[in-house]
């Protein structure tokens, strides 16, 4: 049994503990890669997705017709041309690339998820489940002082000679943590409601679509006994993810064995953003000396020279 | 921090946390159904609705593509893929759009609403100068995947398949 007191203690050390931001701030960074290259991917296929008329698969004189609930979507206020829908493109790569950057991130972090989630909700006929992910933590990263350390808004402030403090609150690292999590918890439950993931044969049919193969990797699934170890150990390991990630003894481990699932499924899959935005937000999950560790034999790999840290 | 501004920022935090669990979780008892409704409505609302069900409850067992037969004046038909095949290094998440598009939406019994958009476009994309489209199809070529077996399953490696057809729309052009 456990105290009141002891829960309030327990639930502000859990979300209010002050860290490094250098997790959150290399996130920022892998994150605002995937929304720019998200963008740039979409300029040749613009007129089909977001064009105007008999030059798109869904118009927007249709689009704007989908949904009668409430919707954030800026396109409700533009005027319907051409150059209003570039503009919102446009503008959400160059937003992106200020995300990635870090110049002027809050209002930048702010645009970026307005257009995205209007773009999405303009066309909602060609979004995948790394869509919804990039959109969610796009969210959370309204909030977080992502622009603290790595940015030029950072440096910025150096030069004025009045630096951030990179001593922040652990509240929205720990919402993405818990975002991140439940992504993997309801997975285990919707694929617990199916009998193929409880049967163990639900990777026989994943490696069997052909539009979604990229590596087809050899003998692994033509066997009853692999098919069905691949299938309980895929679903273990996202219910793991959900869970046993808050275990301090085990969450190294389970950030391996996550880490292994998502580069296994994106050799032997194409499936978008998704895994890349997954594997890039394992970081939130480390400690600052692990990802102190970790940043330091990344360094060592680049071909450029870093100054040792001082002691 | 102020004792104040904790009490926001905490009934933010339990709020947004009651939105994402109730609507990214399948419903299992009557509470959580209904809760899901108004969680999802507020998800919707603030550019957070979530949809965590991939290859689930089970993968899907078949193959789909669509494609287009357009008739021209002259009879002649000429099919085309719906999907454009893109290359280069972005084509991996241009091709996961006009997948999704093509195989898991324009396909669906549900998108309806898809199709007619669909035939304008691919009318104005198709057209020759001097023998005008009389008739576009949209159609799916599909093939299920072998039932999986405990004893012996059917190797990854071009295993043939029987292809099936379905028409899913069928416009004639005015002239």
């Amino acid at each position: 049994m456990f105290s009141l007191k002891s829960f309030i203690t327990g639930w502000d050390h859990f979300f209010y503990k002050k860290t490094d931001a250098t997790a959150l701030c290399i996130f920022r960074i892998m994150f605002g890669v995937f929304l720019f290259i998200n963008g740039i991917s979409l300029v040749e296929d613009f007129h089909e997705w977001y064009g105007l008329g008999d030059k798109a698969l869904i118009p927007l004189e249709d689009a704007v017709n989908f949904y009668s609930n409430f919707r954030l979507n800026i396109y409700n206020w533009l005027s319907p041309t051409e150059f209003s829908a570039w503009f919102v493109l446009i503008t959400y790569i160059v937003t992106s690339l200020f995300v990635m950057v870090g110049f002027k991130t809050r209002i930048s972090t702010i645009i970026c998820f307005v257009l995205m989630v209007s773009m999405q909700n303009r066309n909602y006929s060609i979004l995948n489940s790394g869509d919804t992910l990039m959109r969610c933590m796009l969210f959370l990263m309204m909030f977080a002082p992502t622009h603290v350390k790595y940015s030029v808004d950072a440096w910025l402030k150096k030069q004025s000679g009045k630096p951030y403090n990179t001593e922040i609150s652990m509240v929205t690292i720990r919402l993405m943590q818990l975002q991140f999590s439940l992504v993997y918890f309801a997975t285990t439950l919707f694929k617990l409601k199916g009998y193929d993931w409880v049967d163990g044969t639900a990777v026989y049919y994943t490696s069997r679509l052909v539009n979604f193969q990229r590596v087809v990797l050899p003998f692994v699934f033509d066997f009853p006994s692999l098919v069905k170890f691949a299938t309980w150990s895929a679903l273990f390991i996202e219910f793991a993810m959900g869970t046993l990630v808050w275990v301090k003894e085990l969450r190294i481990w389970v950030l391996l064995a996550g880490l292994l699932l998502h580069l296994g499924i994106e050799v032997s899959m194409s499936i978008g953003f998704f895994e890349w935005v997954m594997i890039a937000a394992y970081i939130l999950f480390l400690e600052p000396k692990e990802v102190d560790w970790l940043k330091e034999r990344t360094l060592r790999l680049l071909p450029v020279k870093t100054n040792p840290s001082p002691a | 921090m102020r004792r104040l501004t904790k009490y926001i920022l905490n009934t933010l935090i339990v709020s947004y946390l009651a939105v994402i669990y109730f609507a990214g979780v399948p419903e299992s008892n009557t509470l959580n159904f209904r809760l899901k409704d108004k969680a999802t409505k507020v998800a919707f609302a603030v550019g957070i609705w979530p949809s965590w069900s991939m290859f689930a409850p089970n993968p899907i067992k078949f193959d789909s593509k669509s494609y287009v037969a357009v008739t021209y004046a002259n009879g002649e038909v000429k099919e085309y893929d719906v999907e454009k095949n893109p290359d280069g290094i972005l084509a991996p998440f241009r091709k996961a759009r006009w997948m999704k598009y093509s195989q898991d939406n324009l396909r669906n019994p549900n998108q309806r609403i898809l199709l007619k958009p669909a035939i304008r476009y691919f009318t104005r994309k198709y057209q020759m100068p001097g023998n005008p489209i009389v008739n576009v199809q949209i159609k799916r070529k599909w093939s299920e995947i072998h039932l999986f077996s405990d004893h012996k399953i059917p190797s990854i490696y071009n295993t043939p398949r029987q292809e099936k057809n379905e028409v899913l729309i069928t416009q004639q052009v005015e002239r």
